[in-house]
């Protein structure tokens, strides 16, 4: 096991890539803890003391970093545009390491604020919600941000394993720099070659830079390897992914 | 009677050992004081009512395979109430190091950091039903 240094965590929110705009991020979920005590509890050892049972969950999460304009994906033009849109699609971690832990959610940009004290780098910062169920989903990063201009496979093959009966499949998708357009499937076989793919999503043809969350695909998939591949290309397009099954 | 540094604490959340990874722990116990004075009475006056408490600790966030981050996720996600353990010293239970064991409910997940920084989670947990106190 290997604690971390916060020194290379990412962020892709839709078509934005905020890892180099952002130097802290706070994501948070919590469940209501109900009060179930009564006069008699299950177990007498219990009595007198307060029970409690998980009700519903919520995601919360805040950002912040420096502020900067620009017509490309920029703090400024990004979250004022978007303020109080829903259903923005959020890829992060904290590593940017294609096959490590990413958790995958659509968010409500819910504040803004930008600008501060004389003599300081401009900052900006940012909270978000979940705005969907599930409201986050633990995955792993598919493909990191880079650049992609040919058909084949996008980014790292990563052993999730298998999806249960009760369980679906989940993927987001950044097109952070388009070209002209490009098609991506997310497959899964049984074995780290991916010598006999099946496709289960097909995300595109994209044609501009953009966010996508997959339709989940519900279980029973027994094949416990899972990666993304172009499938069609036109162009060298900037890109970035993550997997989850849940 | 000594004092105690806290340099082994052990903490076991759902029956595993996680204290490698323990930056802080404390557990909290309260009982309400309901208000029982009346007529006649100079002084308030209270009652015990409803014990409860929290477990309340800080990690050293860790994303390998089956550490911190899949424990605390997979309890949150799950959300059923999991067993704990706290002991002020690794070391084998006794009256001078009581263990105190419960069950609480996993009502929090947190990820992040500051560039620069160790990621950790700091989390409350919820205790449901007794906290109990064993020296053996």
């Amino acid at each position: 096991m290997a604690v971390q240094a916060v020194l290379n965590a990412f962020l892709y929110c839709d078509e934005w890539d905020a890892t180099g705009d952002s130097r802290e991020l706070a994501l948070s979920a919590d469940s209501t803890a109900l009060d179930a005590t009564t006069f008699r509890a299950a177990v007498a050892a219990d009595n007198g003391w307060e029970i409690t049972q998980g009700g519903a969950k919520k995601f919360t999460g805040s950002f912040n970093g420096f502020w900067r304009a620009a017509t490309t994906p920029a703090p400024d033009a990004e979250l004022f545009t978007n303020l109080g849109v829903t259903g923005r699609v959020l890829t992060q971690g904290m590593r940017e390491s294609e096959g490590t832990v990413a958790y995958l959610s659509r968010i409500a940009q819910i504040s803004y604020r930008e600008f501060g004290a004389y003599n300081t780098l401009a900052p900006f910062s940012l909270n978000v919600v979940g705005s969907h169920n599930p409201g986050l989903v633990r995955g792993a990063l598919a493909k990191a941000a880079g650049a992609v201009s040919a058909t084949g496979a996008l980014g790292t093959g990563i052993q999730l394993g298998a999806v249960g009966a009760s369980q679906f499949l989940y993927a987001t998708f950044h097109l952070l720099v388009a070209a002209t357009t490009i098609t991506v499937v997310v497959e899964s076989d049984d074995n780290s070659g991916f010598t006999t793919p099946t496709t289960r999503a097909t995300i595109g043809p994209l044609t501009v830079a953009g966010g996508t969350w997959i339709t989940p695909v519900a279980g029973a998939i027994t094949d416990d390897w899972w990666r993304m591949r172009v499938t069609a290309i036109t162009g060298t397009h900037t890109v970035a992914g993550a997997i989850g099954i849940q | 009677m000594a004092v105690k540094a806290l340099l082994s604490m052990f903490l076991s959340v759902g029956g595993t050992d996680i204290s490698d990874h323990v930056r802080d722990c404390n557990v909290t116990a309260d009982a309400t004081a309901l208000s029982s004075e009346a007529m006649g009475d100079a002084w308030e006056e209270v009652t015990g009512g409803v014990k409860s408490g929290m477990l309340n600790f800080t990690l050293l966030d860790d994303f390998a395979a089956s550490s911190i981050d899949s424990i605390i996720w997979s309890a949150f996600n799950t959300g059923t109430n999991v067993a704990f353990e706290v002991r002020p010293d690794s070391a084998v239970v006794g009256t001078s190091n009581p263990k105190y064991t419960g069950s609480v409910h996993p009502g929090q997940w947190r990820m992040g950091g500051q560039y620069n920084t160790m990621a950790q989670k700091q989390l409350s947990w919820k205790i449901s039903g007794a906290l109990t106190r064993a020296t053996s």
